[in-house]
């Protein structure tokens, strides 16, 4: 068994990378190894509540970011500093999240087997 | 001795990490660690493209990365998802999607074998070191 943190830094529908990061992390919970998602810099946006993608033409993956509990992946991180300096508070987030301050993401990531960042 | 598990997000050409993916991979093979795997996955699948051809004078990865399969049995794992949304495609799925496409040959290279995410995360769970190139 090993332990993984999945990063997100990237915007939602920029580019796949989110969805392709939701894939990541939800195979890891399949297989039973403990996954923590973590959401850093422009990622956090995918966290934000009450997006409507379809209004671009985008599949909505956001939506199954609510698997995550089914997966047993309870641990969802993001960036404090990420978030205030975006304007978005812990209040405006489709799932619970613990917002932690960057500098202890840095400390936390040292506590996992494998780091994959998308 | 520590195990590897090597994760290409980069496409073959064009992109520094695909020749850094492969100088840490043959590193890691000649220090004599052990090397699960090399997975493939996002732009990365373009590596097994046969359709693809690098001018002579520039450095082609994937005869790297074929030259590792073929001397050390270092699998070569292509997401199936990935690659599917990439054209990128084998023999048989060519031939089942014939009449559609009109193709009769897929264009992966048979060094490289269809997998998919489970793949990856089985050996993920008992390998050492999982090192990405994006």
């Amino acid at each position: 068994m090993k332990t993984i943190a999945i990063i997100n830094t990237q915007s939602p529908f920029n580019t796949p990378a989110g969805r392709d990061s939701l894939d990541l992390a939800l195979i890891f919970g399949a297989f039973e190894q403990p996954v923590t998602v973590i959401f850093l810099g422009d990622g956090v946006y995918q966290l934000l509540d009450g997006q409507n993608p379809e209004a671009i033409d985008t599949k909505d993956y956001l939506s199954t970011m609510k698997a995550f509990e089914l997966y047993d992946i309870e641990h969802i991180v993001c960036g404090l500093d990420d978030m205030k300096n975006r304007g978005i508070s812990v209040n405006k987030l489709s799932m619970p999240v613990e917002a932690l301050p960057n500098a202890q993401i840095g400390e936390l990531l040292n506590t996992f087997d494998h780091v994959i960042t998308m | 001795m520590a195990s590897f598990l090597i994760l290409v997000h980069s496409s073959n050409y064009a992109c520094q990490s695909s020749r850094s993916a492969l100088k840490y991979a043959e590193s890691v093979v000649n220090n004599g660690h052990d090397l699960k795997a090399i997975f493939f996955y996002q732009e990365g699948v373009c590596h097994a493209n046969t359709l693809s051809s690098i001018p002579t004078d520039e450095l082609d990865t994937t005869t790297g990365f074929k030259q590792l399969n073929a001397d050390h049995n270092i699998p070569l794992l292509l997401c199936v998802t990935a690659a599917d949304k990439r054209g990128i495609i084998d023999d048989q799925q060519a031939l089942e999607q014939a009449q559609e496409l009109k193709q009769a040959h897929g264009n992966v290279d048979p060094a490289f074998t269809i997998a998919g995410l489970g793949e990856m995360a089985t050996i993920a769970a008992v390998t050492d070191r999982l090192v990405q190139f994006k």
